[in-house]
């Protein structure tokens, strides 16, 4: 087992930035989750047209290669008790926050992961992000799709003790990958309004 | 007083801990919502329980039982769970997996079924030696309640069932112990 606070320290630079998010999305279990640093685009729907044009594969790709570019391998970090990842995690916040200085760190939790807070929409209906309406729409629909696989499941995360309870959270999450992670579900809109939950 | 990580053991409402001599005060637990082959932290002192905690999928921790949240005091947890860990893994690997050919209504609808084979699977199995993990579910499936459309379903989804990696099965229980000072201890 690599030392990862080691590590971390030691690549505590500019230059390893976006391998210390890669760290952290795997530290996370958000390693397919789309992300970029909106500095890398023109303004921000360039920002998220990236993340939507990107499969979650090409992310945990990304991220994959990055944490071997650290010396990590991937399975040591799924293999890691959740307590000491978290650890880590809190480490890792305080140095990336301390590198994006105005930079902002775009990211769409949601479309992997229907557990995940949607903090993209979030920052769009703040208005902290400008986004078209075309975006804000795909988003919104999205939201509620959400709402109507939890109500069909019926679900809730704090009974979630048991086998039973746990083969459901997997199903919703295939489910969802199913109906909001592919590509194709950002880019044709009218198939979007097709989906049926 | 001691904490340990360890799985519960249920029948009839009556209820043990893997791996630890039963409490004198055990009966004292009535929480229905318990099956056999839940995770949980147990706090025990000159054989009495002081607190239940039942550990979430996601590693969240949720006391059940005590009054007073006796982590705060401890420097270490005992992890006794890992004598059983591959089994437990194992186990709700291949029930997580033939549950999802269900429905989310027949989900619903047929929960209690689902945590009676879950419970039995659990509670027959692991705490002892095992070889052959579908054979015993199998066995299980064939015995339960469901009708037999639902057993060849679940017999059928079992068998194409793959693993696939090992390694992933001997992961540890997650444990979020945000806010604690406590570490775990896994060379018992």
């Amino acid at each position: 087992m690599p030392n990862i606070q080691a590590i971390i320290i030691k690549s505590s630079d500019t230059y390893n930035l976006k391998k210390l998010i890669s760290l952290r999305a795997f530290l996370l279990e958000e390693q397919d989750c789309p992300w970029t640093l909106a500095y890398d685009h023109e303004n921000i729907n360039e920002a998220i047209n990236f993340l939507q044009n990107n499969s979650l594969k090409f992310f945990l790709d990304l991220n994959t290669r990055n944490l071997i570019k650290l010396n990590i391998k991937p399975l040591e970090v799924i293999m890691m008790p959740k307590n000491k990842k978290l650890n880590y995690v809190e480490t890792l916040n305080e140095i990336i926050n301390s590198f994006l200085y105005e930079n902002e760190f775009v990211i769409d939790k949601l479309r992997s992961n229907p557990f995940f807070e949607d903090t993209l929409f979030q920052e769009i209906q703040t208005n902290k992000y400008d986004v078209n309406l075309n975006i804000f729409n795909i988003y919104n629909k999205r939201n509620q799709d959400l709402k109507n696989l939890f109500e069909k499941a019926n679900f809730n995360l704090k009974d979630n003790y048991n086998c039973s309870q746990f083969s459901k959270e997997l199903k919703i999450k295939n489910y969802w990958k199913y109906l909001w992670s592919n590509v194709e579900k950002y880019k044709d809109e009218s198939i979007i309004n097709n989906v049926i939950v | 007083m001691n904490a340990y990580l360890t799985f519960t053991r249920i029948l009839n409402n009556e209820i043990h801990f893997i791996g630890l001599e039963n409490p004198i005060n055990a009966n004292e637990i009535k929480n229905q919502q318990l099956l056999s082959g839940q995770p949980v932290l147990c706090v025990i002192e000159n054989k009495k329980l002081l607190s239940l905690y039942l550990v979430r999928n996601d590693g969240f921790i949720n006391q059940i039982f005590g009054e007073i949240d006796n982590l705060f005091q401890l420097n270490t947890i005992k992890d006794i769970s890992l004598i059983n860990l591959l089994k437990y893994n194992s186990f709700k690997f291949y029930l997580a997996n033939i549950f999802q050919i269900l429905s989310f209504d027949e989900m619903n609808n047929f929960y209690q079924l689902m945590t009676e084979l879950e419970n039995k699977i659990f509670y027959n199995f692991l705490h002892t030696e095992i070889i052959d993990f579908k054979k015993l579910i199998i066995r299980e499936i064939n015995k339960s309640n469901w009708t037999q459309e639902y057993k060849k379903r679940f017999i059928e989804k079992l068998n194409k069932t793959r693993i696939i990696s090992k390694k992933l099965l001997n992961k540890k229980i997650d444990l979020d112990l945000s806010g604690y000072r406590i570490y775990i201890n896994t060379r018992i």
